[in-house]
């Protein structure tokens, strides 16, 4: 995309910003992490425009020439800056920057609270091994703040946690990931933590997702792992979750695909596990297979 | 037929280059400091392009 003649008249409409992470935990690397987790950004590349007075993600410009002309081309920002935002985050920076050179539980905690998401995932990050408890206390409040990397953290808190007075919010979160840049992943985190967390009410909330088919998607084999894991903790579940799990065998590929077919079979055998079915997996997983697994 | 394959080869790995890399892709006056840019951002009213990339 770059250079490129037709985005020559962008160079000085936009102010262009180059965030490169090589993972050493340098200072210019840790700087860019900070980049990273103020705008809740877990993958790459990413390329987007935003608002330099709220951090609002404008539009996602995507990586051809003529998106990015049209992302660029229809947006633009708030005319004057709010001083509460830019103080936030000077002093969240701060904090951030503080936590990294000096990472004591008094000033995580500290952090935990504050308005900026930079100086609360540096918080997080130091509490998640220093005082676990601190954050599942707070776990509803966390789950709601609309940052990714934010959110994995918490709901990996929660499943070695294993607390059962987050499920409700972890099912809100798998119903409807509310602000997430990538929901598939945000879900695959929360169904992970309420394999450790839910009971029978959150059997109907995972049960699409084990059931969806989608044997390329990471998230279809986490559900069912989530689902066993309930019905193996909750005698009360096991009916629902027996159930869920059967409707859950996926039905094989229609065309001639040798990569479907061995993704979907590996789900078939998740679901199979999951179920602790003593008879052998059948030798030819076809829809009459299928068909004998879902009804016996 | 072999030209083009090399020719293909060499372009692909330019391309994995570039994606991966320390030095930003030529042409726009980039910066590395986000409270610079915002800073310039907010005195000249203009919004922030980001483009996050790793080592691969």
């Amino acid at each position: 995309m770059l250079p490129h003649p037709s985005l020559k008249p962008l160079y000085d409409k936009l102010v262009w910003v180059y965030v490169y992470r090589d993972f050493s935990g340098s200072k210019p690397d840790r700087a860019a992490e900070r980049i990273l987790l103020r705008f809740g950004v877990s993958s790459w590349p990413q390329l987007f425009l935003a608002d330099p007075n709220d951090w609002k993600i404008l539009k996602h410009t995507g990586r051809t020439t003529e998106s990015f002309l049209a992302a660029a081309n229809a947006v633009s920002v708030r005319a004057t800056p709010s001083d509460q935002m830019l103080e936030r985050t000077r002093t969240g920076e701060e904090l951030a920057v503080r936590l990294e050179e000096r990472p004591t539980t008094k000033l995580a905690r500290e952090a935990l609270e504050h308005d900026d998401i930079v100086a609360r995932s540096r918080a997080l990050g130091v509490l998640a091994s220093k005082d676990p408890k601190f954050v599942v206390k707070r776990a509803k409040a966390l789950l709601e703040v609309p940052n990714d990397p934010f959110r994995y953290r918490v709901c990996d808190l929660l499943k070695d946690a294993a607390d059962p007075s987050a499920a409700r919010a972890l099912e809100a979160l798998v119903t409807k990931p509310i602000d997430s840049l990538n929901p598939n992943v945000m879900r695959i985190h929360a169904v992970d933590a309420l394999g450790a967390c839910g009971d029978v009410r959150s059997v109907r909330v995972i049960a699409p997702f084990a059931q969806s088919g989608e044997y390329f998607n990471g998230l279809t084999g986490k559900a069912v792992d989530a689902l066993a894991a309930i019905g193996k903790r909750q005698k009360a579940a096991r009916k629902e979750v027996r159930a869920a799990l059967k409707a859950a065998y996926p039905h094989p590929p229609e065309e001639d695909d040798a990569r479907a077919r061995r993704a979907c079979v590996a789900l078939a055998r998740r679901v199979h596990k999951a179920l602790g079915e003593k008879r052998p997996f059948p030798q030819e997983y076809d829809e009459k297979a299928r068909a004998k697994l879902v009804n016996s | 037929m072999g030209r083009m394959r090399v020719a293909l080869l060499a372009a692909l790995l330019a391309g994995t280059a570039r994606a991966g890399s320390e030095t930003p892709p030529a042409g726009p006056p980039w910066q590395r400091d986000l409270a610079e840019a915002r800073q310039q951002a907010l005195a000249e009213g203009k919004p922030l392009f980001l483009y996050f990339t790793k080592t691969y």
